[in-house]
């Protein structure tokens, strides 16, 4: 197993969600979590549907989606796409 | 007011904040980001990714494929975004939104699955 890649100060992880850089100072995150940085103040219950999809993760799971309940391992510079919206 | 037109700018992060009116596309992290098309500023958000929206780019106006349904927002919009026109679309039933969302979740596991190999 590698170790995750850190940034000069030590024990933080960079991500981008949605396009924007956040600041993580944990190796994993929730689905729940994910939400939250995307979409601030956005209840999660009720007819609201979220879609996770992500890329440049670890070495073990570098891409993929995630449903509600799911938590991943992170790495500086995975990006992970959030939305509310459908395709149709 | 419903936008009939959105404009575009491409930039590498999404800014904090965005104006109404314009899609931001950033092409490094894989998505688009605009305000809704009916004036309610909700964000809406694209990801450009195999199973999610494909870019189109004519050198002076975008388009997004396929439509944008908001039924998870309050304005239930749906609309189109064609060569830099927003084209407004029909309300979806319950149902047709239902079955659309489990297509679209064994589409992604299936896809993910595939490239993942045996
Ligand atoms: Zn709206």
């Amino acid at each position: 197993m590698s170790k995750p890649h850190r940034d000069c100060d030590d024990d933080t992880i960079t991500i981008i969600i949605n396009g924007r850089k956040h600041q993580l100072s944990k190796h994993e995150v929730s689905f729940a979590e994910i939400v939250s940085l995307a979409f601030p103040g956005q209840s999660q219950g009720g007819n609201i549907c979220f879609t996770i999809v992500f890329k440049r993760g670890p070495a073990d799971q570098p891409e993929g989606t995630l449903v509600e309940g799911d938590i991943v391992k992170i790495r500086d510079g995975m990006v992970f796409n959030v939305t509310r919206t459908d395709k149709s | 007011m419903k936008l009939t037109r959105i404009s575009h700018v491409f930039v590498e992060e999404i800014p904090a904040s965005i104006d109404p009116g314009v899609v931001y596309v950033s092409i490094e992290y894989g998505t688009a980001v605009h305000s809704c098309c009916c004036g309610c500023g909700n964000e809406v958000v694209t990801p450009l990714t195999p199973v999610d929206w494909r870019l189109i780019y004519d050198g002076e106006t975008i388009s997004l494929d396929p439509s944008v349904g908001n039924w998870s927002l309050e304005c239930r919009s749906h609309y189109w975004i064609r060569r830099g026109e927003v084209v407004w679309a029909r309300a979806w039933s319950e149902e047709e939104i239902e079955e659309n969302r489990a297509d679209d979740r064994a589409l992604k596991a299936r896809f993910f699955r595939s490239k993942r190999g045996p």
